[in-house]
């Protein structure tokens, strides 16, 4: 019998000076790739500009997934209703109050975190299947609300508006570009920081096991709430850049369409991975943006389903599952479990 | 020597069948205490009663002279429990050296709007935590994995992983489900070996065990289940010679 307790011999792993190479090296990318992306609205034309925001707006809520389902592992179907919320927020904040963007996303990003707070209290005591319609809901709820709200114009939603940032008017696409890369950084940032932190670490622990979780003094439900209260807040600033954008805001920012793309998005890019996010994000807007052209207009939802299922099916951990060691080892690790029970020999 | 955890009356059923049943139990500080019956005679049932993860019927517990009866387990672990399970509970995705920081979770100050930002902060505690880690991971020999993926360790070492990351979060009281199960035979001394090197360093055990060997050479003083009831408490020599413990283990075929 082998000695398990004691270390086999096995080949070294990178270590943390590996570990901080390479994510100086990321870092150092990350920051050439942003310079790049900055260039481009200077030296493209309108309608690139014009893609190349909505790409990022969708990105952001791409980030909130990322969060929620990929970090906290919590299936939630709530992007919408936190997308919609930081929409029409941005107008009434810009209209109604006559704050400015730069003060008034705040705003917003707060109405978000409050709305995902709420969103999160009343998912906490069911999981899966049941929190992910119960997020649904919460979407469909709000979307009736405003429906039925002349304040905020009804069925025919609000036009006319105009935000600006900074007093700038956002209806120019590039400054919108730069306002999103620049959200988009610092939520990033944000993210990655708090993922090497003991919060990084209370939602692993929440997301692999909750009673290990709780176990280690961890609040499995404050985390929750947290969690809910972040995916919120970058939600609602991906809303409020959208009605600068669309300079229409009407209930369909609550639709389950939107809410379905950017789950395709996420777990075709990877729920662990932002830069596989980012890359989807680019590719599939594209494809919806161009279906029309490919002759598949109808059909976009369906290839996003589909998209969803192959992807859950063969790439578990999505296009940024590809890359990185641990990847790599986990298919290593499927491989030797194949051969394993091939064999016919129990785990 | 003065009791750190003391749990009376202690009642739990299960339907029609009561799996703990009125059971008391005295750990006393810097003990290693061991929890021994056969198969399903509740020994999970009341530590995890005893941590918080199930709920109590009836029946008290008092840990470091508190009465703790009923509190959610995350609030006895940060009063100092910590506990592993029968079933391993691991972040199997995870570094080890992750799995082991988890468990500093209550220790570390810095608060949630620091780690947006990564603030010098933040930097200095995680490193000052990561030491304390290393020095649990070398005294159990993992040091070398720190940087493996738990799922890619062979069961014993994920075992004790499970261990350090009890171990890191430096508890008052650290309870073990059944640390040896599936063990081979060799590994099971290695493992009363760390268990006594723990207890010699000042840390107060609870250990569930099936091998009643192993217990009776490590233990200190043991509490022995048989459906739901206490058969027998005491220091090892005297369990072994009751006519009640001979009985349950002699009943049946035990295997482990
Ligand atoms: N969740 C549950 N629902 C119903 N019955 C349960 C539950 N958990 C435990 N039991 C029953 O309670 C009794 C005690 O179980 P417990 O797991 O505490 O035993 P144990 O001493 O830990 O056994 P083992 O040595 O096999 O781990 C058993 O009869 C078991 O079937
Ligand atoms: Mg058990």
């Amino acid at each position: 019998m082998t000695d398990t307790l004691t270390r086999p011999h096995s080949p070294p792993v990178p270590g943390p000076g590996a570990e901080r190479r390479a994510s100086l090296l990321a870092t150092m990318a990350g920051a050439v790739l942003l310079i790049v992306a900055a260039a481009v609205p200077a030296l493209t034309d309108f309608s690139t500009t014009y893609l190349m925001a909505y790409v990022l707006i969708v990105a952001l809520l791409g980030l909130s997934l990322h969060l929620l389902m990929g970090l906290m592992g919590t299936f939630s179907l709530g992007q919408a209703a936190l997308f919609g919320t930081g929409a029409y927020a941005a107008v009434v904040v810009s209209e109604d109050v006559g704050l400015d963007g730069a003060i008034g996303f705040v705003l917003v990003a707060a109405i978000g975190a409050l709305l995902g707070l709420v969103m999160g209290a009343v998912t906490l005591r069911v999981s899966d299947l049941y929190l992910a319609l119960t997020t649904l809901a919460i979407g469909y709820i709000l979307e009736n609300v405003v429906r039925n709200t002349d304040w905020l114009g009804g069925s025919q939603g609000l036009t006319g508006f105009y935000i600006t940032f900074f007093g700038r008017s956002l209806d120019d696409p590039r400054l919108l570009c730069w306002i999103g890369l620049g959200v988009l950084t610092l939520f990033m940032i944000m993210i990655s920081s708090m993922r090497r932190s003991k919060i990084g670490r209370a939602f692993m622990a929440v997301r692999e096991s909750p009673i290990a979780a709780r176990s280690i003094g961890v609040d499995a439900r404050r985390y929750k709430l947290l969690g809910f209260a972040m995916a919120g807040a970058f939600s609602a600033i991906a809303g409020a850049l959208y009605s600068a954008w669309s300079l229409v805001v009407n209930p369909s920012v609550f639709s389950i369409d939107l809410t379905l793309s950017v789950l395709a998005i996420a777990i075709v890019g990877g729920l662990r991975s932002m830069p596989g996010i980012l890359v989807v994000a680019a590719l599939l807007t594209y494809f919806r943006n161009s279906a029309a052209d490919f002759g598949v207009a109808d059909y976009v939802l369906l290839v996003y389903g589909a998209l969803i299922v192959l992807s859950l099916r063969f790439l578990p951990l999505g296009l940024g599952g590809l890359t990185g060691s641990r990847a790599v080892a986990r298919v290593r690790r499927l491989v030797a479990h194949r051969s394993r029970s091939r064999g016919g020999g129990r785990a | 020597m003065t009791a750190l955890l003391e749990a009376t009356g202690l009642i739990r059923r299960w339907g029609g069948l009561t799996a703990v049943d009125r059971v008391d139990v005295s750990v006393a500080q810097g003990s290693l205490h061991g929890l021994i019956g056969p198969n399903g005679a509740g020994k999970t049932t009341l530590v995890n009663m005893i941590t918080g993860v199930d709920r109590i019927d009836d029946g008290r517990v008092r840990f470091q002279g508190d009465d703790v009866t009923g509190l959610a387990s995350h609030r006895l672990a940060s009063k100092g429990m910590a506990r592993t399970f029968q079933t391993s509970q691991l972040f199997e995705d995870e570094s080890v050296i992750d799995n082991v920081m988890a468990g500093r979770h209550g220790h570390i100050r810095y608060r949630f709007p620091h780690t947006l930002f990564y603030t010098p902060r933040v930097v200095r505690e995680e490193r000052g935590h990561r030491t304390e880690v290393y020095a649990v991971l070398r005294e159990l020999d993992l040091a070398e994995d720190a940087h493996r993926q738990v799922a890619e360790l062979s069961y014993g070492r994920r075992r004790l992983v499970e261990l350090a990351r009890a171990i890191a979060s430096q508890p008052t009281l650290l309870v073990l489900d059944e640390p040896a199960a599936g063990l081979p035979g060799s590994d099971v001394d290695v493992l009363g070996d760390v268990l006594r090197r723990l207890r010699d360093s000042g840390y107060t055990i609870l250990v569930i065990e099936h091998n009643i060997g192993l217990l009776m050479t490590i233990c200190d003083r043991m509490t022995v289940l048989s459906e739901g009831k206490v058969i027998a408490d005491g220091v090892p020599a005297v369990v072994r010679e009751s006519p009640e413990v001979i009985e349950a283990y002699l009943g049946r075929n035990d295997d482990a």
